[in-house]
């Protein structure tokens, strides 16, 4: 389905503004573009100004976030805020010394053609897990300006995701904060799943001009990114129905992130 | 300033669980009950509703149904606990000692302004 334009800047803006983690801000514009998506339907030429007036502000849900917010919940956003600022000086002081990072493989998964490498460069792997962490995290929605880049981004999440499971195994597994089952597993595929098909609806029937300003790719190339990544989840949702059991499903959840979506995340169609 | 929207901070979630307790409601219905109920006087947008009911929804205050609404669309329809029906009671026997309290004080506020202004 084609996103009008009024919709995607809307989204755009209410996904800047929100105060939470990126998990809970994904949730909440796909619960938005829900809603927002048949109201443009039936109100094609709405502005952007009726979407805030319809649906509320960025501001105004922004607020609403923090008034419902544990002070728990804000402390911890604010301390992982912290550690980003941390995690990119760190990562700054890495860039500086040369033109691309060293990945030791202590973890013999990590194939060697995705070593980046630049010598005399500080190595991630001397970074503490606490910066790797943040930096996993938050490097994902990094913009890029072109696929190259994109890819290289992705490799170095990767990357920085098998060094963590590394050290993970060599100190001891720590207890996940919420019990991986195979239904949290299976919602999150069909979260992506869904994601995905929104994506290759849009690719369908865009124009070269809905393109947004920060898209890395042509519209067949962003089709065909979004078909694959559509196609590797729904096997593995099949295999995962099939196959996981609750004993087995942190095995899966792992294979989720490390391998299934692995792929770059086609952006091309930012919301 | 706008001051209805700091005193409406803290109740949205009183309101949702009490709507909820007549029948299982989607956002927008949530939405709209609110501002008509109220006749106009509190509006809280459909965007603005999800924080308090993504909290609702942890804490098993209520509960979330997905209904597909023709081949594309979805529908998230919310339904009351048990565990959301007694919180709703607590707050609201809370909220109504504080509005007694806070009544009972301005009282005094409302004559003295009236004295003042004539």
């Amino acid at each position: 389905m084609k996103i009008p334009s009024p919709a995607k800047k809307y989204l755009r803006a209410v996904r800047r503004q929100l105060p939470c983690g990126h998990r809970e801000k994904r949730r909440y514009i796909v619960d938005l573009k829900l809603a927002v998506l048949p109201y443009m339907l039936l109100h094609p030429d709405a502005t952007a100004e009726e979407l805030c007036s319809r649906f509320g502000s960025p501001q105004s849900i922004a607020d609403s976030y923090l008034s419902t917010a544990d002070t728990s919940d804000l402390a911890k956003l604010h301390f992982q805020k912290r550690r980003l600022e941390l995690a990119c000086a760190s990562l700054f002081l890495v860039l500086v010394v040369g033109s691309s990072i060293v990945i030791r493989a202590n973890d013999r998964r990590i194939p060697k053609e995705n070593a980046m490498t630049i010598s005399g460069s500080i190595p991630l792997s001397s970074l503490p897990s606490a910066s790797l962490e943040t930096l996993f995290n938050e490097l994902q929605y990094v913009p890029t300006n072109t696929q190259t880049a994109e890819e290289q981004k992705w490799r170095t999440v990767n990357g920085i995701g098998a060094l963590l499971d590394s050290r993970s195994e060599a100190s001891g597994a720590e207890e996940p904060k919420t019990p991986v089952t195979k239904a949290l597993l299976t919602d999150f595929i069909n979260e992506a799943v869904w994601d995905c098909r929104l994506r290759l609806g849009a690719a369908e029937t865009a124009d070269p001009s809905d393109l947004d300003e920060d898209a890395v790719m042509t519209l067949e190339e962003g089709k065909s990114a979004a078909q694959s990544q559509l196609d590797a989840l729904t096997a593995f949702l099949a295999e995962v129905e099939q196959n996981a059991t609750e004993e087995n499903a942190p095995a899966f959840w792992v294979r989720y992130w490390t391998e299934v979506l692995e792929l770059p995340i086609p952006q091309g169609y930012a919301y | 300033m706008n001051y209805r929207d700091q005193f409406k901070k803290g109740t949205v979630e009183m309101m949702v669980l009490a709507l909820l307790m007549e029948e299982d409601l989607y956002g927008y219905q949530l939405s709209q009950l609110i501002s008509e109920r109220s006749g106009k006087a509190i509006a809280v947008p459909e965007g603005s509703l999800y924080p308090t009911l993504y909290r609702l929804v942890e804490q098993g205050c209520i509960s979330d149904k997905k209904v597909q609404i023709g081949r594309r669309m979805t529908r998230v329809y919310y339904h009351l606990e048990l565990t959301g029906l007694l919180r709703l009671r607590e707050m609201y026997a809370e909220y109504q000692t504080f509005t007694d309290g806070l009544h009972s004080l301005l009282s005094g506020f409302a004559r003295s302004m009236e004295e003042i202004i004539s």
